[in-house]
């Protein structure tokens, strides 16, 4: 798999065509290999254990290349992502009995349509007066990772948060400032 | 300081790839990029997705250990490959065996019937 490398310039979505028209796995290998890395933190945030999270990897692969994306794929990268995480929480059921709730929090955000596009424009004005609601905590880490590029490790040195804190409030504020803007934008309309 | 439109709370964008590449997350990992590539990077981590949780995920171990374990992925990866490609060779072979094996008995009998025939 490692022999010619013109692999590396197509793109996912032409090493898939390369297969569907040759019927050739190793064009699946190079597909999947561009995402082992990638795959395998997925597993290890919900397993929590290296071992299970290589096992659940090599599953993964064995899954794909037995069932080969079908096809009306058209983004390997999410489709690959979905199965990672729903077999890393299928095991996670199975072996704590987790609940559906539970699931749902590892769930993530959908991806934005041309409407809310649209609207991210319109709200970019009312975006400091909506800064100004946020929390200190997530104020401050939206402020120093956006406005002022410093890096996660930055940060932590600057404020004494954690890695996961800083991470936190910087999802859960850009998540408010979202939820403000929106707000915001029903009232006056 | 920046215009603040960096800071809208979405995921587009940002990212100059629309995948982390191993390369550039293993540096991450071992901390050998600049405070502006360790930003830019780290814009993944701000959305939600495969990148984030694998940098999330990925930050629980050593370097060392997700270099070893992903080398240990694609060597499994090649090599049930290579099996796959074997089995299907084989499968192949076998075919031909059998087409071969149906030909020869063919013309046996063809042959038995034409020598039957001039006695």
């Amino acid at each position: 798999m490692s022999g010619n490398k013109g692999h590396i310039t197509l793109t996912d979505e032409e090493l898939l065509q390369a297969y569907r028209s040759s019927d050739n796995n190793q064009w699946l290998g190079y597909l999947l290999q561009r995402y082992t890395a990638l795959l395998f933190g997925v597993a290890v945030k919900y397993l929590k254990d290296k071992s299970l999270a290589e096992d659940a990897v090599q599953q993964i692969f064995l899954k794909v290349l037995s069932r080969p994306p079908v096809e009306d794929i058209f983004n390997f990268k999410g489709w690959l992502y979905i199965l990672m995480r729903n077999h890393c929480l299928q095991q996670l059921r199975d072996k704590n009995n987790i609940s559906g709730d539970t699931a749902l929090a590892y769930l993530p955000a959908t991806e934005p349509d041309d409407e809310e596009m649209q609207w991210r424009e319109q709200t970019l004005d009312h975006m400091n007066e909506a800064m100004t609601l946020l929390n200190e905590e997530q104020r401050k880490a939206l402020s120093l990772f956006y406005l002022e590029k410093n890096s996660y490790e930055q940060i932590i040195a600057k404020t004494g948060y954690t890695f996961m804190q800083v991470k936190s409030f910087i999802q859960n504020g850009k998540r408010n400032l979202k939820h403000l803007l929106l707000k915001r934008t029903e009232n006056r309309s | 300081m920046s215009e603040p439109n960096n800071i809208l709370p979405f995921d587009t964008g940002n990212h100059a790839s629309n995948r982390l590449s191993e390369e550039i997350l293993i540096a991450w990992l071992d901390g050998s990029l600049s405070p502006a590539e360790q930003h830019e990077v780290e814009q993944w981590l701000a959305d939600e997705g495969m990148e984030s949780d694998a940098l999330e995920g990925l930050r629980s171990l050593k370097p060392a250990e997700t270099k070893k374990s992903v080398k240990k992925l694609n060597h499994r990866l090649r090599k049930t490959l290579l099996h796959k490609k074997h089995s299907r060779r084989k499968a192949n072979a076998d075919y031909f065996t059998w087409i071969a094996i149906a030909i020869v008995l063919l013309l046996a009998v063809v042959a038995y019937l034409a020598i039957r025939k001039t006695l």
